[in-house]
Parts: C-alpha cells; structure tokens; sequence
C-alpha cells in the first residue's frame, strides 16, 4: 500500500509503501484503524498537534465495481474516543488518481494552509485569504485556482473554531459528518486540501476483475430495494418510521407527529421538491436527489436533498414541518461545516432544557422553541460560528450535560455521540443495540443487518423477524455457517447478538472496500463477492473467512483503542430517558426499554465477541486474532 | 440492447456516476483513468449538472453503454444493425 504522509509543521511529505498491509486491513476504514492505533498516543487530547487524521479510499474505489467509491476519515474524535466517518462522491477516485491508497495527516501548520495533492506529490499553499469563508465559498475559490475537476475537502467556520462535531465537506454536498473531524483538521490550520492527480488505477486480473464487477452489478440490479432506492433514496423510510412511530419527535418525546406524511412524506417529497436524481461515482443505484423549492419564502433554492436522517433530524427532531426550511438548515450545516445530526440533537437539548426552565431565554437572547425556524436557524449561526450560547453549544451533549445537573436523562448522547434519526423504544433489533456497541458511539451507520425490514413492531430482545423475499434470500451473500447461527431453520427470525457482531463486521468490510449500505448493496453483497473482487485487483487469493477474521481483528482494534481512552462498559448504556418513560405514537404509547433485557443482549453480544462482562477483550481473544503481537 | 452504429446520448439523464469513462478507460487502455477515456463527462458539481461527449478515437466497443444504468447512453435505433 502506498500512504502520502504529510507533516504539517515542516511542509513536508514521504511515502511509506507496505503491501504487507493490504490483506489484512485492505483500505478505508480497516486500514485507518491499523494506523490510528499503531501511531496515534491515547494520552493526548484530540486537539494536541500529535493528534493525527488518516484518509483512506476503499480499496475497490475509482473501479468499475459499482457503487464501491467511499472514503473514510479517522482521527482521535473530539468525543475523546474513536472518531471516524464516511463519505462518498468522486473523493475515492480523487484520492487513487493520485496514486496513492492513503493520506496521512500530522502535525500543526503555522499558519492556515491548504494541501494540493497530485500523483507527483503535495504543495503547501497558503490559505490565509480563505480562512473564515464558508465551504461553499472554499471550494468556489479552490476550484477557480486548482482547476474545476479538483476534488476538495474542505472545512468550514465551524471547523476553524473547533465546534466539536464540525463536519469536513466533500465537495459542496457530501459531508465527513460525524464525531467531529473539521475540528482535528481546524486544530491543524488545514482548510482543505485539493485532489488533482492523473494517476492511474491498475488491476492484476483484468478478465476476472471484469467478470466479477458485472456478477456484482447483476446482484445489485436484481434486488427488490433497487426500484424504490431510486426513486426516494433514504427518503423511502420517512412514512414508515411515522407510522411505527420511531420518529426522534421533539428530542425523543414523540415517536408520531400528525400530518407527517403530508408535510414530510416520500411522496410529498417527490411531487413537490424531487427534480431528479444523480449518484455517487461508480453506482448505479442513483439514490441522491437534486430538489428545487418551487414556492414560499425560499422559493428558486436548488440544493441536494432531502435525505431522510435531513428530514428525522430537522423535521422530527426539532419539529420543523416546512421541506424549504429543513433545506436551509442542512445548506447552513453545510456551508458552516458541522454535522446535521449532531447539530439538530443539541439544539433539541437546549429547546428541552430551556422549557425544563434550566436555561433561560436572558442566557440566550431569545426564545429557542421547537418547530420555529427562526429561532432554530439563529442557534445553528451561533454554533457554526461560537458565539453566545453556540460557544457552549459546540461542546456537545456529551460535555454540556456536566453543567446542567438533573439534564442526564433527556442528554440523548452514547460514548459522546448525539443519538440521531430512530428511537429506541420501537423495536429493540439489530440496529438499536448497534447504537450503544458501536466503536464510535451513538450512531446507526456502523452495524447493520443485511435484511432489515420494519414491518413487525413486536418487541423481543433476543429476536427481530425476518421478512425478505424468497428471491432476496437466495441473493444474500451470508457464508453458510455465519447464517446457521444468526437464523433458525428454516429462517424466520434473526438472533440479535450473532447478528449485530456479523453486521459489524460486514460494515468493516463494506468500508475497507469503499461499498455503500444503500439495500440493493447491502442484500446482496457479502465476504464472498468481496474477496473475488479484492482478489481480482489485488492479486491475492482471500476467501469470506479469512475477510471476516481481519474484520473482527478490526473492531477489536477500535474497541482497544477507546479503553487505552477510558471507556469501561458502563458506556454502554441508552440516556435514562429511554428506560424510564413512555414514548407517545400514534398507535398509543410504548414502554420503556427493559434494563435487563437490554442488558443481556448486551453481554452475550460481549461474549460472542470474546470479552469478558466488563468489555475487556480476553487473553485467548487477543492472540487468536493476533493483536496481542501488534500491542 | 441490440448493437447499433451510432451512440445516443441524453444528457438529461445522466447521474454523474462515471461508470461510461471508468468502463471505456478500462476497456481502450487497461487502467481506470478518465484521462483516458475517450467518452468525457464534464461535471458542474455545484448544480450537479453533467454533460457527456464522444471525443476522437471512440472504437464503438459499447463499453459505455453496457455500463450506464441510467439510460442516458444509449443506440440510436434507426441505425439498430443485428
């Protein structure tokens, strides 16, 4: 493998080549993790000038392997632990034309910077006439100077003034959202840096690279999610998590809200804003929107959109009803720089802590209320910006509940990261335990299952039903003894635990490959498709096995690297609010979730992981896996 | 998709994924390059608007086509050959 590694303080670079690395942490993701726990001190607070940002393509990315294009950015998080974040577009191709698999970021510039990267190597250029633009400005100007085909990453105020879950912008619309990696880049003085090489991306076995990018493609356009994931993208789920009432309503108060779907449904959204729909590189899914708000206040605003965590966070979350205004808070996430969801939960934080009467409006200068835009669109100003209240704001829920004493139980944060998009107390599956094991923290993006589907709301700790079609299931790349433990015989339901510890690797695997988890990706393709298709490029000969250990070596690396951080299994817990009151929908109300019951599934998922009950990984865990070697 | 003689393109449905300047990189110069494509795109990432063109040398292997998913490539039928 071959990693740019760029030292801030001295404007200079090196390549480090290791092929060695390639087939046991293979891109993206995996090879991020090696490098974060391999060289970055756990001692150090994530806005020290040791702190270092790792870039890495998926190793299928800038191919004709569809929808396998993303990119991942990892870093010691401001949350204090792992931070690391995904992101799609052309950057994946951007990065390998550059002929390079990785970017390693070190050190404090002296001054801000920005970093022009090509196949030949790096320019240090100055950016003091754009430190304090916003991204979409950033880019503008990058692009005028660097050329219009330039990839640019880019921070924005936000990112400057060390917001902690500032976001780091791909191009204008795609985003690093989560756990706060605009902030490690502000730390640095690093504004952006430009993508511009003319490289070139080779193959070892080109007949089987061919046959297995169209097996893939074949799978992927066959499946049942194909039709509808085009046609309303992440939007698809918007009346269905209304109607199951798993919105996040009002800061996880309200798991309905009336007139949902007409004002905030996937065919509402199509009729009115929808004008057409574009992709990442390489995929032939087609799930993003290109929308124009058509009358009103904001009338002729064209921007990228809706997608559904856009419309959870700033509809449901804080109850904004109007599509054109949810549009104008996501464009102000994005030209500020900070993460839609994390930026929507804290507001929603404060709104809670505000009618609680543990905030006052003179501590503020106005009244922040749910569903009002203006008062909402004011916050996030303040926080992209830190001023006022945004300074206290921009610390997070995590840091900001120390100082409101009696806020714990609404402070809806896991290991530091804001819980966005779904509430718990709808169905306890695959997907809600994901929440409180997942490395990074509170977030849904990192274990999956391969056949979600929300049609049975029937709560049961251990099992979520099954529902897919007899022909999805003979798509489903699952190898034969992982799908003995995780289904019964004949499949009718999904073992949660066995299945979240899969789905958990699985998404390492998607990551370190550069694939998407859009469902007609993610329903079909498996370790086997995966390791034909790195076998293909790479020249090796890795079967769905060997891929499935590394992955697990993976996690376990991230899991290690957050104790060397402090965090003990107590972490590992919902905020008090989802075990102790009712959630209102409009089927009527839900209990709580069940302590223990959460608590079991929790320990066996421990157990199956080889930890012990305090989320220690065992003796016999680490030498089987080898990491006992890299420690 | 029958073979035709010439290729048709329809810019307005074009996504931007690049699978036609991947796929005819790969199939012409055995490297993923959009350099060496000789079907380019030119991307306006700001509106997301995407042009395609044809540019000299262009074999008709179809390459391109086979790899759009979203008709925006296609055969022209009148010259459709079998």
């Amino acid at each position: 493998m071959r990693i740019l590694l760029i030292d801030l303080e001295n404007k200079d670079f090196s390549y480090i080549e290791d092929e060695a690395l390639r087939p046991l942490y293979f891109g993206g993701i995996g090879l991020n993790t090696y490098l974060l726990f391999k060289y970055t001190d756990t001692k150090i607070d994530p806005m020290d000038r040791e702190n270092n940002i790792f870039i890495s393509s998926g190793a299928l990315a800038g191919t004709i392997i569809p929808s396998a294009s993303r990119s991942e950015m990892t870093c010691l998080s401001p949350t204090g632990y792992l931070g690391t974040t995904n992101s799609g577009g052309s950057l994946g191709l951007g990065i390998r034309l550059c002929n390079i698999d990785a970017l390693w970021i070190k050190g404090r510039a002296k001054h801000p910077l920005y970093l022009k990267i090509d196949e030949k190597g790096v320019l240090f250029r100055d950016a003091t006439n754009i430190w304090g633009k916003d991204v979409f400005e950033t880019v503008d100007t990058l692009k005028k100077k660097e050329g219009k085909d330039a990839e640019v990453i880019s921070i924005g105020m936000a990112g400057e003034k060390g917001v902690r879950y500032a976001s780091v912008q791909n191009g204008y619309y795609h985003s690093f959202g989560r756990t706060g990696t605009g902030a490690v880049m502000g730390s640095k003085f690093l504004k952006a840096v430009c993508f511009k090489g003319n490289g070139e991306i080779t193959v070892k076995d080109k007949k089987g690279f061919l046959e297995i990018s169209r097996a893939i493609r074949e799978r992927i356009m066959s499946s049942d999610s194909l039709g509808y994931t085009r046609r309303y993208g992440s939007m698809v789920v918007s009346d269905v998590y209304n109607q199951m009432g798993i919105l996040p309503g009002y800061n996880f108060t309200k798991g309905s809200i009336e007139k949902w779907e007409e004002t905030r449904g996937r065919r509402f959204f199509e009729k009115n804003f929808k004008e057409r729909d574009f992709a990442c590189v390489s995929c032939p899914i087609g799930c993003l929107h290109w929308s124009r708000v058509k009358e009103g206040d904001y009338a002729g605003l064209e921007t990228h959109g809706l997608e559904v965590t856009y419309v959870l966070e700033f509809g449901a979350k804080l109850g904004i009803s109007d599509i054109s205004k949810i549009l104008i808070c996501v464009e102000l996430c994005n030209r500020l720089g900070m993460d839609v969801i994390s930026t929507a939960s804290v507001i929603a934080y404060l709104i809670e802590l505000f009618e609680k009467d543990m905030v006052k409006e003179s501590d503020i200068g106005f009244k922040p209320m749910f569903s009002d835009f203006e008062s909402i669109s004011r916050l996030i100003f303040l926080i992209g910006n830190k001023e006022g209240i945004g300074r206290i704001l921009s610390e997070g829920i995590g840091s900001m509940k120390k100082y409101f004493t009696g806020s714990e139980d609404f402070a809806c944060e896991i290991k530091g990261l804001e819980i966005p998009v779904r509430d718990p107390r709808g169905r306890f599956d695959t997907w809600i335990l994901g929440y409180i094991i997942n490395t990074r923290g509170g977030d849904h993006l990192k274990i999956r299952t391969p056949v979600d589907a929300l049609l049975d709301f029937k709560i049961d700790y251990e099992y979520e039903p099954l529902f897919i079609s007899e022909k999805e299931m003979t798509l489903l790349d699952i190898p034969q003894k992982v799908k003995d433990k995780i289904f019964d015989n004949p499949p009718t339901k999904i073992h949660i635990p066995h299945m979240a510890k899969y789905g958990e690797e699985l998404l390492v695997l998607f990551n370190a490959f550069g694939f998407c988890i859009r469902p007609p990706v993610l329903r079909t393709i498996g370790p086997s498709m995966l390791s034909k298709a790195f076998n293909a490029m790479y020249g090796y000969d890795l079967n769905e096995d060997v891929l499935l250990e590394h992955a697990e070596r993976i996690v376990n690396m991230q899991h290690i690297f957050n104790l060397k951080r402090g965090l003990t299994a107590k972490a590992y817990t919902f905020p008090e609010r989802f075990y102790k009151e009712y959630i209102e929908y409009r089927g009527g109300k839900r209990p709580p979730l069940d302590r223990m019951k959460v608590k079991k599934a929790l320990i066996e998922y421990f157990k199956l992981r080889g930890w012990d009950s305090k989320a220690k990984p065992k003796k016999e865990t680490l030498h089987r896996l080898g990491i006992d070697k890299i420690i | 998709m029958k073979r035709g003689k010439k290729i048709r393109i329809n810019n307005d449905n074009c996504a931007g994924c690049m699978l036609c300047v991947l796929s005819c990189s790969f199939f012409n110069a055995g490297v993923f390059n959009p350099e060496k494509s000789i079907i380019k795109i030119n991307k306006n990432d700001k509106t997301l608007k995407f042009t395609l063109k044809i540019t000299v040398g262009c074999k008709m292997c179809g390459a391109c086509v086979e790899a759009c998913a979203y008709n925006a490539l296609g055969w022209e039928d009148e010259n459709t050959v079998n």
